[in-house]
């Protein structure tokens, strides 16, 4: 299975990458907005995590976009707090607030794969 | 020859007989002729003596003789005639000297009545001889007729005077009964008869004259002068002639035909028939209104004078505007006072422009009237014992009369007499209300056909009118009536329009006590020295003592508990200065922020007097306003921190999660404890970044409904561990279960927080947490509709001291050494959003309670609790 981390924080990517390659998924990572949209399409992830503060181009754009090409493939988005009021992330497969712990993260993905009938 | 011719005579006679004087007359001379005598006499017993009656051709001195006496005498007692010669009659006692003479009895059935004399016969020679036998049985004979004749004529005559003394006796009393009946006709008084059933036989002249019914309309009908309410007692009268009794001078009242009633004096008498029955009554009565009138002019003009001093001292002796408007009706009501039926009194009430009926005296009906005119007479009180009663009776009359008249209101603008006795001062009396101009609404409202009016003047000013009346009584206002009533008004309407400011005054006093009862804000006025001198009812229930403990007490005693004015206070300030002061000051001892505003009081000649001063609670007002500060505070602060937190957050999650990888990698040893003690560092600032940031941020609250105690339960299960930890032992006590309308999360946070609070400053204690209904609601909530409960978390533990109490649920303030100082904050904040309130008390070393009231929810009914922004 193919995640792709998005995140404009490398340490985090390289966090992400290790932590779920770890888990066994296939990762690729996306530095910013656009290249997660370059990638979601040549890349073709099964799961998208998609941080939700970034500078050049927000996560809900993001995730608004992805889910115009695929609405099928399931996001997880990266909140910095509860984002639970904000009706833009409702599009969205669900969401897990960043922290150091990630098993909260990890037990998402697992969730939403059997959920989505990923492998 | 000559027998027949006596005959003929005779019957001749019988024609003449109605006349006896001719008849006897006729009859000597028929007889002297028939026996050819010169004359004879015809005498009559009467008694013991003989009288003449009839003479022919003599004239005799001897009229009246005795019946033993003379010739005469001696054939009344032989009884037969008797003839006498010359011889015979020589010393007799005779009428004529005579030469013979015949004497014949009248009698009739051997009686003898009289006597026929005849003397001297004479013969055919003319020469004188005596008389004969034949003259004496011709004589006899004759007589006898005459004797029948006489006695028939006298019988006739006889009864003939009798009839003419008949005659004469009708007359005398035909005569003496005209003479009654003139009496009677012409006498003043009125002269009634009525039979048992009160049914008029006689009614005259002055009975027409007094009661004003002809004669032809009573005769043969129920006597109709008699008052409806006096018939219970001309009852009783009648029953007391009815058994023989006569009632003389009794004075009551007559209803004349026009409906007047009229003060008359009765005398009663039985009637009796010929066996002495009653078959009627009689009245004779005397109209003394006239006499009852000079009577009591009499006695008015001697008590004038006192009775207006009395009255104007009885009138000066109170100021209740009410009580003395109605000694003064009852004064010109009394019998004793001024005697009216009725009296109103209207004042001018200046806000409308009206006279308005204030105040009426009198009967409402007849038979009220009646009434109180009897229990009068009865009670026989004195003016002075009438006004006496009413100076120290409380007045509650509520007459029909006086309702009716308080809702007369009559305007200004108007012309009728009432309004011109007031706008031109003038009385007026009309005397008809048919006749002259007069109110419509007197007319109607108190159905007067005849009334006057008085204008009350008090320094040139008519400040309303006293309405008077003689409804019941009829009896016309006479301009002496008026002349008193008039001076009396003019005295007694000073003393009107005093009590009247009077009463004014103390209304206006009243009003103002009330306004300044009712005002919110603390009141008190002082003098010169802090005394209190008055204060309204806030400031007493504020200090919760009663009015004697304030009065003349220092202010800053009962306010400050202090010896001396605070320096800051406004009061001090205003008095140092002369000049209004307002001030905010914090008196802890009254729970609370007040805005003081004291204003200097100056007497006439500018000295300071004293101050007034206003203390308006501005607790919740300056909470309000720090509350607002903080939001705002924590608006930017909200915006700040999730920036903050968001570049912190990135770091630390690189941070954390490098050093679990690495945790996982090193063996165990002093490089791997130190990892860990990163890690941990790292998941702490985390805990501390997620309560800024769910304290900054708004968070949704979804809301469902549950029981208070279902959640009660659920959290204590949570704490058994925690508890150990401090040995203290939680106690819970739902006194009542209530419904709340909330989300559960939340004040799960809430009751966690509160009770791992009380854990972490107690040891070895006591943590109750209870719910109950409040005892009393906090002033914030005191007006409501909704129903509160109270979540109550108290500990035996070491307390907040007195400084830190009002800074707890400020958001950062914490004692803890580990605390973020948001837990608090956040209940609060939890608390708020659902509606309620969050309470604290704390007593160091003692232990600390908290009460939350919290709306319950109630599942009929508009609940319309604040959804949370």
């Amino acid at each position: 299975m193919k995640i792709l981390a998005v995140d404009d924080e490398k340490n985090i990517l390289m966090l992400y990458k290790a932590e779920l390659e770890d888990e066994g998924y296939e990762v690729i990572t996306a530095n910013s907005g656009r290249e997660a949209i370059e990638l979601f399409e040549t890349h073709k992830p099964d799961i998208v995590t998609l941080d939700i503060m970034m500078p050049d181009m927000d996560g809900i754009q993001v995730l608004r976009q992805l889910k115009q090409k695929n609405p099928n493939v399931p996001v997880i988005m990266l909140t910095a707090y509860d984002y639970r009021d904000d009706f833009s992330i409702w599009a969205s497969d669900a969401y897990v607030v960043k922290s150091s712990d990630l098993g909260p993260l990890k037990e998402t993905i697992r969730e939403i794969s059997e959920k989505f009938g990923l492998k | 020859m000559r027998e027949r011719h006596a005959l003929y005579e005779l019957i001749r006679l019988l024609e003449t007989s109605e006349d006896i004087e001719l008849l006897l007359e006729r009859l000597i001379y028929h007889i002297t002729e028939l026996i050819n005598g010169t004359g004879g006499v015809i005498r009559f017993v009467k008694g013991e003596d003989l009288h003449i009656v009839a003479t022919y051709n003599i004239e005799s001195d001897k009229t009246t003789m005795s019946v033993d006496q003379g010739i005469c005498g001696e054939v009344i007692k032989d009884g037969k005639a008797k003839i006498f010669n010359r011889d015979q009659l020589e010393g007799k006692d005779l009428d004529i000297p005579a030469y013979s003479a015949i004497c014949i009895p009248l009698k009739v059935q051997e009686e003898i009545f009289g006597t026929v004399l005849v003397y001297n016969k004479i013969n055919s020679d003319h020469g004188f001889a005596e008389f004969t036998a034949e003259d004496a049985e011709l004589g006899e004979l004759f007589s006898g007729l005459a004797s029948l004749i006489i006695l028939k004529a006298l019988r006739l005559k006889e009864l003939q005077e009798k009839e003419i003394e008949n005659k004469k006796a009708i007359e005398q009393i035909d005569e003496l009964k005209s003479y009654l009946e003139s009496l009677i006709h012409s006498s003043a008084d009125a002269i009634v008869a009525t039979d048992l059933n009160n049914i008029v036989t006689a009614w005259n002249m002055g009975a027409e004259n007094i009661f004003g019914y002809k004669k032809e309309e009573v005769i043969g009908t129920p006597l109709p002068v008699i008052p409806d309410f006096l018939r219970e007692v001309e009852r009783f009268y009648l029953e007391k002639v009815t058994h023989g009794e006569t009632l003389k001078d009794i004075e009551t009242v007559g209803l004349t035909k026009d409906g007047k009633l009229i003060e008359v004096s009765t005398t009663f008498s039985p009637i009796k028939n010929a066996y002495g029955e009653i078959i009627g009554i009689s009245r004779i009565v005397r109209d003394i209104t006239e006499k009852k009138k000079l009577e009591k002019d009499l006695i008015r003009r001697n008590e004038e004078l006192t009775k207006i001093l009395f009255i104007s001292s009885a009138v000066r002796s109170t100021l209740e505007l009410n009580k003395l408007l109605r000694i003064i009706l009852t004064v010109i009501t009394m019998g004793e006072g001024l005697g009216f039926n009725r009296a109103v009194l209207f004042l001018v009430n200046e806000e409308t422009n009206s006279l308005k009926g204030v105040m009426a005296v009198g009967p409402s009906s007849y038979e009220e009237a009646w009434q109180i005119w009897s229990s009068m007479a009865q009670e026989k009180k004195t003016l002075h014992e009438v006004l006496n009663e009413l100076s120290r009776k409380e007045f509650v009359e509520d007459s029909f009369l006086e309702r009716m008249c308080r809702n007369i209101s009559i305007s200004l603008n108007e012309n009728t007499p009432i309004v011109r006795a007031v706008k031109e001062k003038k009385t007026f009396n009309i005397k008809d209300v048919h006749e002259e101009e007069a109110d419509p609404v007197i007319i109607q409202q108190l159905g007067s056909s005849a009334y006057a009016v008085v204008p009350l003047i008090s320094k040139d000013r008519a400040i309303g009118t006293v309405w008077v009346d003689n409804m019941y009584t009829r009896k016309p206002i006479t301009d002496q009536d008026i002349n008193f009533l008039k001076g009396f008004a003019d005295h007694v309407a000073g003393a009107i329009e005093n009590a009247w400011i009077f009463e004014k005054i103390e209304k206006a006093e009243k009003e103002l006590e009330m306004l300044f009862n009712s005002i919110t804000d603390l009141i008190y006025y002082t003098d010169d020295n802090y005394s209190i001198k008055k204060a309204n009812k806030s400031f007493l229930d504020k200090l919760g003592i009663s009015k004697k403990d304030v009065i003349d007490k220092k202010c800053f005693q009962l306010i400050h508990k202090t010896q001396h004015p605070l320096t800051e206070c406004p009061h001090r300030k205003a008095m140092e200065t002369g000049k209004a002061m307002v001030g905010e000051i914090e008196e802890d001892y009254l729970d609370g922020v007040y805005l003081i505003s004291s204003s200097p009081i100056f007497d006439k000649n500018g000295n300071l007097a004293g101050t007034i001063n206003v203390a308006k609670d501005i607790t919740e007002f300056r909470s309000l306003k720090e509350k607002i500060l903080i939001m705002e505070k924590m608006a930017s602060l909200g915006e700040l921190a999730a920036k903050v937190a968001h570049e912190i957050r990135n770091p630390l999650l690189s941070i954390g999660g490098f050093a679990k990888r690495l945790d996982k990698e090193l063996e165990e040893g002093k490089t791997k404890e130190y990892v860990k003690i990163i890690i941990e560092e790292v998941k702490r600032l985390e805990r501390i970044l997620n309560e800024i940031l769910s304290f900054v941020r708004p968070y949704s609250m979804d809301r469902e409904k549950f029981k208070i105690k279902d959640l009660v339960d659920n959290v204590v299960n949570l704490f058994e561990a925690t508890l150990k930890e401090h040995n203290n032992k939680l106690i819970v006590n739902v006194e009542e279960d209530f419904m709340v309308h909330g989300n559960y999360d939340k004040l799960k946070e809430v009751l966690l927080n509160l009770i791992l609070n009380a854990n972490d400053a107690t040891d070895n204690g006591i943590i109750t947490l209870k719910i109950k209904r409040p005892d009393r609601l906090p002033s914030s909530r005191a007006i409501t509709e909704k129903e509160y409960f109270v979540i109550e978390v108290s500990d035996t533990g070491h307390g907040i001291k007195k400084e830190n109490l009002k800074r707890i649920f400020d958001p950062f303030f914490t004692t803890k050494t580990n605390g973020t100082g948001l837990g608090l904050a956040i209940s609060k904040r939890i608390i708020e959003d659902h509606g309620g309130i969050i309470k604290v008390e704390s007593e160091v070393d003692r232990g600390t309670t908290f009460k939350i009231y919290f709306p319950a929810y109630k599942e009929e009914g508009g609940n319309n609790e604040n959804s949370s922004s």
